[in-house]
């Protein structure tokens, strides 16, 4: 999947606030990106949210989140998707290999709608380790900690069920909220990229941080 | 082989970068590749048969390149020794990372590895316009590493136990240069 892997939970206040309009309220509602009867089938069961598989009957809510102007900035996704483009992501591949990818798409239990994804990228199954990623695509959901609970839950899931190893995460530089996080969740900066994208007209450091699992055993006996 | 036929893209002192990806040297692909101690240092796990090569060769290509490959030719020997490349470019963000195989073992440690290296990165900043070059390696590949170092690179990251090599997970290396310090270098080396 084509679909960028950066991992942030959530994004600064100060977007959020000119973000939050009625304009967009008003989009969200629209038929478009809001059918009435989401199913979700939840796999991961949190206390806020649930871990869904992703629904093909979503694609639409997908991709306006993928190219959401606020949102796709910390996606780093740099070129319009189509409805089709995200269509293809999520529909079942022919190769019978193990998919190097995992995708979740959160469920907000309360409400009843599904609000981003998250997930595994790059998962190599023979080092045993993967990338984290995580995109709360509608604003309203910043800032709640929604972010922080689907990634204790994908944490779990990796550790506890897909063996992992090792989990990293790249959050790049400016996005302080995700990466204040991350530290809270107990990964350790590995290091820093620099200069290793450009956003906003500028080249900005990648943070890497990780998580051994022997490291977060110690935290979770 | 004449040198005429090698079609030579790149010149350098001892080697010179020819188009990669050639249908006419899937085999040699293949048999560096596979070679037990090559992929060893490279980390191929997997076999590669030679219609691998074939198959992603012949794909439709269409767009800029998001990877490149060149095949080293030694001048003296009228010969092609390896192959090297860049994997992942990125061209919003300007940067990409080196893969090299000296297939070849008699031409190992000869810096011939470090000129065809130099010469792709020189490509990279003055014709592709690229602002960081990167290369990856495991700790225990210390012949890349000091490639690394010779062109000028600067380890940047350290990743934790991220290799399984051997029967244990090893740490992995990242290198980089950006174009201001291979401005610099470059006068060293080429």
């Amino acid at each position: 999947m084509n679909m960028n892997i950066e991992f942030f939970l959530m994004s600064g206040k100060k977007r959020e606030k000119n973000y939050y309009n009625l304009e967009v309220k008003e989009k969200l509602s629209s038929e478009e990106t809001k059918p009435k009867d989401f199913i979700a089938y939840p796999f991961i069961e949190g206390e806020n949210i649930d871990l869904c598989p992703t629904n093909l009957n979503h694609i639409k809510l997908y991709t306006k989140w993928v190219n959401d102007s606020k949102a796709r900035i910390y996606a780093r996704n740099n070129k319009p998707h189509t409805v089709e483009d995200i269509t293809k992501w999520f529909e079942p591949s022919e190769s019978r290999g193990l998919s190097s990818y995992i995708t979740f798409e959160i469920w907000h239990k309360k409400d009843k709608i599904p609000i981003g994804t998250c997930g595994f990228g790059r998962i190599n199954w023979i080092d045993r380790n993967a990338n984290i990623f995580m995109s709360i695509g509608v604003p309203e959901y910043w800032n709640k900690n929604l972010g922080t609970e689907a990634s204790r839950l994908l944490i779990d899931y990796g550790f506890k069920e897909l063996n992992f190893h090792k989990i990293y995460a790249g959050i790049f530089e400016p996005n302080i909220s995700s990466w204040t996080v991350a530290e809270k969740d107990g990964f350790i900066l590995e290091g820093v990229k620099k200069k290793a994208i450009f956003v906003d007209g500028v080249y900005v450091d990648t943070r890497r941080y990780r998580m051994l699992k022997k490291d977060w055993l110690k935290n979770h006996p | 082989m004449e040198h005429e036929e090698v079609r030579t893209f790149i010149s350098g002192k001892n080697v010179d970068l020819l188009p990669g990806d050639n249908l006419e040297h899937v085999n040699l692909y293949a048999k560096w590749d596979n070679d037990q101690e090559t992929r060893h240092y490279a980390r191929n796990i997997f076999p590669t048969p030679p219609e691998d090569y074939k198959k992603g060769i012949e794909e439709e290509k269409k767009g800029t390149p998001q990877e490149m490959n060149f095949e080293i030719y030694h001048k003296g020997d009228k010969k092609i020794i390896g192959y090297v490349g860049f994997n992942h470019i990125n061209w919003s963000d300007r940067n990409a990372n080196i893969g090299m195989v000296i297939g070849e073992p008699e031409y190992r440690s000869k810096d011939l590895g470090t000129e065809a290296a130099a010469l792709i990165i020189d490509y990279g900043f003055n014709e592709l316009n690229m602002f960081k070059i990167g290369c990856g390696m495991y700790v225990l590949n210390t012949a890349s590493m000091k490639v690394a170092e010779k062109l000028g690179m600067q380890r940047e990251i350290v990743y934790k136990e991220q290799a399984w090599v051997d029967g244990k997970y090893v740490d992995e290396y990242e290198y980089r240069i950006f174009l201001d310090e291979w401005k610099e270098k470059r006068k060293e080396l080429l």
